[in-house]
């Protein structure tokens, strides 16, 4: 299939790119200031083991999504690749969707491999490794989906520069949006109602797919919250690359 | 059976028709919006090695980019073969290597030409043949696992020139495929040009190298200032700014050029002098390059265009 060709290619692409040994290599110091950190602890050794690991895997993620999500159709643009590309028989959204599954084939990756590193430093530091840990790390494959989607839909409309800007905007505010709502409520701020009811419909709710400090106070996730939470990462993927696919459809690729 | 044309009660196959193709670019948001091809129409014959020249600006890597489906024109209609508009089944049969090509630098050029054949559905064993017998021909076997960014220029083009070939086209589009390269690169190209055209492939390619066109093409389309200029034989056009005849001959042992006008007259001259005991050792036509017909007729339309501005 022409999505697997694709996907394969942009997997290699990123693979042979530098950017992702500096992050590999930024995350396991990470991990390591983590066992310096807990041995200065008391008590609290697991908790910051799994803290700072879980972090570095999540920063990781981020980075990639966007940072490379951002790059990814902009540069096949500017280095005019693409003209070649889309002149062999495939479409330009079985373009847009070979370069998701290539960019998600590579986050998953990198987490597993990330997280394989963690379980290691966890074993030898006695902490144990229940099941939230690994939905924890599902979740934030989940949210790596949504933030790739949502670059690469910016990357249809704008230059690397916005894109970036734009992805970085919407992983703040999504991540902040459950809190607001929550102060809003509470303060009474009757003139803020209004957007914090209907920010949920403008970004998304990246904290639905935070789990990481259940692994920490060690609670089981419900699978009802679970499954809930895949649907809503399927669906707005599914929205979000409709939509780049329709903007880079009508886009003239000069 | 390809779309067919009546010209001049012949007929004609053609793999490429354009009828009335307007495109206009939005420059910014202040500015007029940039008309850039202005009603162009021609078409590309079946077989032939057309050349599409025009000066900078003219249009042709937008036209280009119209035909691939790369920009979408304003208006017009873009047919392929059998009266097909652009389609994947149509993209099988088109190879194009474009402008200035950048390639993936982080692929070998093996690796390359492989990922190009697997999504023109080209068979692993068909590719591994394919490839090879390119890379050979193109004299890029020995780099083939050389990764593209350590590529020359010349190496670069070459292998694109390959990446457009690897799926055995019936329609080479090639935007100035000799830009850039020295003289033993633009022969590389030419003869990769005139080798696929004698399998029965057509050609359509852009370029400012009017030496090279004029060897190449059989059919040139030339553009100015986004309309069509011209559209026909390479032969015809460079018959209608041929200027007499010249004869060649020497007489008692002195060298003297004959120069007439029409060559129904050349025949009693040459009878006149033979029969003066004079040795005619050369006999052509006077006819100006691709070249200098091209600024001649960029010259005359400049000309009419301003007389056209002083009458107003």
């Amino acid at each position: 299939m022409i999505i697997n060709i694709l996907a394969l290619n942009t997997f290699k692409e990123i693979m042979r790119d530098k950017i992702l040994y500096s992050l590999i290599v930024f995350s396991v110091i990470l991990m390591g200031i983590s066992i310096a950190l807990s041995d200065l602890s008391f008590g609290e050794k697991s908790r910051i083991t799994l803290n700072f690991g879980l972090t570095a895997i999540h920063i990781s993620s981020v980075i990639l999504s966007i940072f490379i999500g951002s790059s990814l159709v902009l540069k096949e643009l500017k280095n005019r690749t693409i003209m070649t590309l889309l002149t062999r028989p495939l479409s330009r959204s079985t373009f847009i969707l070979g370069k998701f599954v290539g960019l998600l084939m590579v986050i998953i990756s990198l987490l597993l491999g990330l997280s394989l590193i963690l379980f290691g430093i966890m074993t030898v530091m006695s902490v144990p490794v229940t099941m939230s840990f690994f939905i924890a790390i599902y979740g934030i494959i989940l949210e790596a989906a949504v933030l790739t989607s949502l670059t690469l839909f910016f990357s249809s409309l704008s230059k690397v520069f916005l894109a970036i800007s734009f992805s970085i905007g919407v992983f703040f505010v999504g991540h902040w949006i459950e809190s607001f709502n929550y102060f809003v409520n509470k303060g009474h701020l009757a003139h803020f109602k209004f957007i914090s009811d209907n920010l949920f419909y403008v970004v998304p709710n990246l904290e639905r797919f935070n789990w990481r400090s259940d692994v920490i106070y060690n609670n089981l996730v419900d699978s009802n919250i679970i499954l809930s939470a895949s649907l809503y990462s399927a669906v707005l993927c599914a929205f979000l690359l409709t939509l780049s696919f329709f903007i880079f459809t009508k886009k003239d690729l000069a | 059976m390809y779309l067919i044309d009546i010209i001049l009660g012949e007929t004609c196959l053609s793999v490429l028709k354009i009828s009335d193709l307007h495109k206009t670019y939005k420059t910014s948001f202040y500015k007029k919006n940039k008309k850039v091809l202005n009603g162009l129409s021609f078409s590309v014959p079946e077989g032939t090695v057309t050349g599409f020249l025009g000066g900078n600006g003219a249009g042709k890597t937008t036209a280009i980019k119209c035909i691939l489906d790369l920009c979408i024109p304003d208006s017009g209609e873009i047919l392929f073969f059998d009266k097909k508009k652009i389609s994947l089944a149509v993209k099988e049969k088109i190879g194009f290597l474009p402008e200035r090509p950048y390639f993936y630098n982080y692929l070998t050029g093996l690796e390359f030409l492989k990922f190009y054949g697997k999504l023109s559905k080209m068979s692993n064993q068909n590719i591994i043949i394919k490839s090879t017998s390119l890379l050979k021909k193109l004299d890029l076997y020995h780099y083939k696992d050389q990764l593209l960014g350590s590529y020359s220029k010349g190496m670069l083009q070459k292998i694109g020139i390959a990446q457009a070939l690897i799926h055995d086209p019936d329609l080479l589009i090639l935007d100035e495929p000799m830009s850039g390269l020295d003289p033993d690169g633009r022969h590389y190209i030419s003869e990769i040009i005139k080798d696929t055209a004698k399998k029965g492939k057509s050609i359509f390619f852009s370029s400012h190298l009017l030496d090279d066109v004029e060897k190449i093409s059989q059919n040139l389309v030339i553009l100015k200032e986004s309309k069509l200029l011209y559209e026909g034989q390479t032969e015809e056009l460079l018959k209608t700014y041929q200027s007499g005849y010249e004869l060649h001959y020497s007489l008692n042992s002195e060298k003297h050029i004959l120069k007439l006008k029409e060559l129904s007259l050349m025949q009693s001259k040459i009878e006149e002098l033979i029969k003066k005991g004079a040795i005619i050792f050369e006999f052509k036509a006077v006819r100006p390059s691709l070249e200098e017909v091209f600024v001649n007729m960029a010259l005359n339309t400049q000309q009419t265009h301003s007389k056209h501005i002083v009458n107003k």
